[in-house]
């Protein structure tokens, strides 16, 4: 199925693109991290923690809903979002 | 704790008194804002106009400014507000902070009027008020230029063609773009017939313990450094925030009437228009922007209400808009935000071509900045709009339905707070108003952060879904406390624990910090302890002014109209819960049901003493 992966900045910046599509097995949001870190190591590098978990600092939306469990299943056609948030002034 | 010195101002005297800070007012709230605000509640008596010559500007100075501290750059500007009537209070960035203290002075009271255009000018432990005709009617730029052109290497702190005029939010500024932003602070030294205040010393600021000074400041950069978030906040600068929001579904758009906006506006759209990233004093963060339109800036504050607020999507658009704020010495979150209410308020026919004297409406770079000349000037419609959410007197009634502000200050950054209840309850408590510096909860947006952490951080019973109300008022109260601290201290709360990250500087590199510093042990607690105290004194302060439990609102629409768009589609904040999370913040505040501060606590405050 065909899975669309939107990167805000820094993120895109760790392979230079903000929209990657992916072909994958079927599965959950973690599968679907694990795979694309392995395929993008560069990204894989700013998404994981030390123990290989998702670092806790990187939301993720799938489609409209902000997700604090990832074990949720994508489907076909789904858009996962993946960014940092910051605060300021 | 070492002696630190203050000074009181008579412009109207054109006297100088000054004293040592009492050791009690140290320990009790340290500085910078803290003793702003004591002296705020000291000084200022119940019923003034804000523009009376009885009115203070504090301009002051915390333990740790111009130390070797990272970020020790800020100083806070206090008085009672010309934009609200209650507490103004307003936290800069830059190097003038460092400059007064370098100069003698931590704390400089100015009170009464001077009588013709004057600055006053801090010079190794000395103070004068001069004659300031050759500055009047400069830019803030200008001023600072010849200033320095004609005094040599000196910090200044200074107001605009807005301030001059009393523009209700004319902001002071330092540097290009440093601004204590909100609450007019500019106005209140305009009314003051002062035009700068200028600080130059050649004596620096005395360190206790210098060696464990060094040695703390190089484990406190490798945990800084160590972050995720400094290299991001260094190299993109707030202005990343943007995109957050907006995929977030909550960035203020056409005075929020929508809630997602353009990726024109992204960050990585700013890279093309930006020289290179700069700092304030002591700081390797180095997170602000020199563009390449003869300015600084944008911050996320100007991105978002500059642009999405204003339905603008052109960046180049955007800066210059942002550099004539700076220019005029304007605040850039109140003018972004009462220029989207008027767009409104045409709109929906309101207000009319007989009080604007021609259309107006989203969308017209060049109306938006001629706007923003004719305010600084208070020429024909910009007279109205100079007086910010106060124009409502001229607007009539059903115009404060669509005016996104709290206790008439209109609201600080772009972020539209119905989707994250917490960022809601922030902004309706906090003492100056609709403002996200004094106690946002900014880690509510780390969705994914595990249940133990975020109690650890908040407090026990905080919850992780950010949309739901229960735990959120732990939250404020945490966040409320330590930047009450930091912004007492003298540091940025960009590296504060708590605003960016859970992994930046908590109580316990304060405590580090204050020890090498002053040689005086501060424990954590009681570091906590005097956040407290200053949230407690702003209270006081508040309430001395006429502010009651029913100020601690949020706009109209935040109630009532559900965002319309994105992830936070269909979200509005619901009074029960409100109501709730209020009642609860209250309880951990100590607070009586109607939000007073008790009586003893008050006698408690008051037992710090009044002036020496
Ligand atoms: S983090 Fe940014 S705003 Fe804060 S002191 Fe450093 S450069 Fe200035």
């Amino acid at each position: 199925m065909e899975i669309t992966l939107k990167l805000l900045k820094p993120l895109k910046d760790a392979i230079g693109k903000d929209l990657l599509t992916l072909e994958v097995e079927e599965g959950t949001v973690t599968s679907l991290l694990q795979h694309v870190s392995k395929e993008y190591p560069e990204l894989g590098k700013e998404l994981l923690d030390d123990k290989g978990g998702l670092d806790y600092r990187v939301n993720v939306i799938l489609n409209d809903k902000p997700l604090n469990e990832l074990d949720v299943e994508v489907n076909d056609g789904d858009q996962v979002t993946l960014f940092i948030p910051v605060s300021g002034g | 704790m070492y002696d630190r010195k203050m000074a009181i101002v008579d412009l109207s005297k054109g006297k100088v008194k000054e004293y040592t800070i009492p050791k009690k007012w140290q320990r009790g709230f340290l500085g910078g804002r803290g003793i702003n605000s004591y002296l705020l509640y000291n000084l200022i008596e119940k019923g003034i106009d804000p523009f009376s010559p009885k009115n203070v500007l504090v301009l002051g100075v915390g333990p740790l400014g111009g130390t070797l501290a990272p970020s020790s750059s800020r100083f806070n500007a206090s008085g009672l507000s010309p934009e609200t009537g209650i507490l103004g209070d307003s936290n800069c960035g830059g190097f003038f902070g460092p400059e007064l203290r370098f100069a003698g002075f931590d704390h400089l009271v100015l009170r009464g009027k001077s009588k013709k255009p004057s600055y006053v000018n801090v010079q190794d432990g000395e103070i004068e008020i001069r004659d300031a005709k050759d500055y009047w009617g400069l830019d803030t730029y200008e001023v600072q230029i010849s200033l320095r052109k004609d005094l040599g290497d000196v910090e200044s702190v200074v107001t605009g063609v807005a301030g001059e005029n009393k523009v209700r939010m004319a902001c002071l500024r330092t540097g290009v773009k440093n601004a204590a932003g909100r609450c007019g602070m500019g106005a209140l030294m305009g009314s003051k017939n002062v035009k700068a205040v200028v600080a130059s010393g050649v004596n620096g600021v005395k360190v206790e313990h210098p060696q464990r000074m060094l040695e703390l400041m190089e484990e406190i950069k490798d945990y800084l450094m160590g972050s995720k978030i400094t290299p991001i906040l260094g190299s993109q600068g707030t202005p990343l925030l943007y995109e957050v929001s907006n995929a977030l579904g909550a960035i203020r758009t056409k005075n929020s009437q929508l809630n997602v906006w353009s990726d024109s506006l992204n960050a990585e759209e700013l890279e093309q228009h930006v020289e290179k990233m700069i700092s304030c004093s002591s700081c390797f963060t180095h997170c602000r922007h020199r563009n390449k339109f003869d300015g600084e800036g944008p911050e996320y504050t100007a991105v978002g209400l500059l642009g999405a607020n204003l339905g603008l999507d052109h960046y180049p658009d955007i800066i210059k808009l942002n550099n004539t704020c700076n220019e005029l010495g304007l605040d850039v979150s109140s003018a972004g935000s009462v220029l989207g209410w008027a767009f409104e308020l045409y709109e929906r026919g309101i207000i009319d071509k007989k009080m604007t004297g021609q259309e107006i409406g989203f969308g017209d770079f060049e109306l938006a900045n001629d706007l923003l000349h004719k305010i600084s000037r208070r020429e024909g419609f910009g007279d109205i709009l100079a007086e910010s959410s106060q124009a409502a007197k001229k607007f009539g009634p059903k115009s404060k339905d669509y005016l996104i502000a709290v206790k008439n200050l209109p609201q600080s950054d772009p972020h539209d707070i119905r989707y994250i209840k917490a960022f809601g309850l922030g902004i309706a408590t906090a003492s100056r108003g609709a403002d996200h510096l004094r106690s946002r909860p900014t880690i509510e947006i780390f969705f994914r952060l595990p249940q133990e952490v975020k109690e650890q951080i908040y407090g026990k019973g905080a919850t992780t879904d950010p949309t739901v109300y229960d735990g959120k008022a732990q939250a404020v109260h945490f966040s409320d406390n330590i930047f009450a601290t930091i912004d007492s201290l003298g540091l940025c709360k960009f590296i504060c624990h708590g605003f960016n990250s859970p992994h930046y500087l908590k109580y316990e590199h304060f405590s580090k910090l204050l020890y090498a510093v002053t040689g005086s042990e501060f424990k954590e607690k009681e570091l906590e302890n005097i956040g407290k105290r200053i949230i407690d004194t702003e209270r006081l302060f508040n309430f001395k002014h006429g502010v009651t439990a029913k100020d601690d609102t949020l706009p109209k629409r935040y109630f009532d109209d559900p965002m319309k768009q994105g992830v936070s589609k269909g979200h509005r904040i619901e009074r029960k819960g409100f109501d709730k999370m209020k009642k609860e913040y209250y309880k951990l505040r100590k607070w009586d049901e109607k939000g007073r501060v008790k009586p003893q606590r008050k006698k408690h405050i008051e037992s710090h003493g009044g002036l020496p």
